[in-house]
């Protein structure tokens, strides 16, 4: 089963009255992509309940959280995008903000900037991050959070 | 649907472009219809090579120049390579499939997702059998690793199944094939690979 398109987002009222319909019939299904992999516009996925399907979608979609890849009577599949693992790195100061702005560049890791913050976010184990902070932390100040799914 | 794009990345010499002169052969063969994006530093070199082999049509081969670091135009800043491939898709509809080949860079280079769908990573065996465990992101985040010139593991004093175990262990059991380019060995398999992840063939 190829998706080749997204249909819409259940954030949007006829969606997700659709799904919710869905869902009460049981025919609600929904493929988990991690964050970093959302902007792959084809990838085989599983839905939750063992169908396998391919995504080839055009260049111009937008997969987020609640894209809509099939409806019928019989089915609706759902893309769920986790929120990913995040390092929101907090500076002491102006200065240990920049050295580590920087720092965090050379490193090519992908980042937003956040009420003056940065929040990275992990392609990858955690220790290995840190370990990296760890060597920053000679240069510059800045206090390391966490962030959850959600946060 | 649009065409599926493929990333090659690996170090200098280490067979990219050989990869993909086997690759169009396999794939024409299945009647898969390709095109190729090469990217080098200063120069049109591969893209020229390509097109000498007459495996592909000349106007299928496009070149990007980087002008620095191969890195930064197919990560941290893609748009001269996702032109060339918007260009492709609008001037061959019926392609299946853009490979994007990299400049040769060092074990850190990686392709953004916003380029490609899938990438492989191309080493090899004459550049020694510790690169797997120097756990470069390139040999640990790519799709799928290729150890290419297997056949001169004996000549240059690599051990060939602990350089596949190791790099199997550091990629926690993703793909790693092994190739003979310039023989032709090996190469079913990463088409295979290709197909079954976004050709859906």
């Amino acid at each position: 089963m190829v998706l080749s398109a997204v249909l819409g987002r259940t954030v949007e009222q006829p969606w997700h009255d659709r799904a919710h319909a869905s869902e009460a019939r049981g025919a609600l299904e929904t493929v988990r992509i991690a964050r970093v992999d959302a902007p792959r516009r084809r990838m085989r996925l599983v839905t939750d309940r063992g169908r396998d399907v391919a995504l080839a979608l055009p260049r111009d979609a937008a997969l987020e959280d609640g894209a809509v890849l099939y409806s019928d009577e019989g089915l609706m599949i759902v893309a769920r995008i986790d929120g990913g693992p995040r390092l929101r790195l907090t500076p002491a100061d102006v200065a240990s903000g920049l050295r580590l702005g920087y720092f965090c560049g050379n490193l090519h890791w992908k980042a937003d900037f956040c009420g003056g913050a940065i929040v990275v976010h992990m392609d990858g184990p955690e220790d290995t991050y840190r370990a990296r902070l760890a060597d920053a932390e000679v240069f510059c100040s800045f206090a390391i959070e966490r962030l959850e799914a959600g946060q | 649907m649009t065409a599926a794009r493929v990333g090659i990345g690996g170090p200098v010499g280490s067979g990219k472009t050989a990869l993909i002169e086997r690759l169009l052969e396999s794939f024409a063969h299945e009647g898969v219809e390709a095109a190729v994006i090469t990217n080098d530093l200063v120069t049109d070199e591969d893209a020229e090579r390509l097109r000498r082999g007459g495996r592909l049509p000349p106007e299928r081969i496009l070149a990007v120049q980087a002008g620095a670091c191969p890195h930064t135009v197919i990560r941290e800043d893609p748009t001269p390579n996702l032109a060339a491939a918007d260009r492709l898709d609008r001037q061959f509809p019926d392609l299946d499939l853009v490979l994007l080949e990299s400049g040769g860079d060092n074990l850190a280079s990686t392709f953004s997702l916003d380029l490609v769908d899938w990438w492989m990573f191309v080493i090899d065996v004459s550049g020694g059998d510790d690169i797997p465990r120097k756990r470069g992101p390139g040999v640990l985040k790519s799709d799928l690793l290729v150890i290419n010139k297997i056949d001169l593991a004996p000549h240059v004093g690599v051990d060939l199944a602990r350089m596949f175990e190791e790099a199997t262990r550091v990629r926690g059991n993703a793909p790693v094939l092994g190739t003979n380019c310039r023989a032709g060995q090996g190469i079913g398999a990463v088409a295979t690979q290709i197909r079954d992840a976004v050709l859906f063939r």
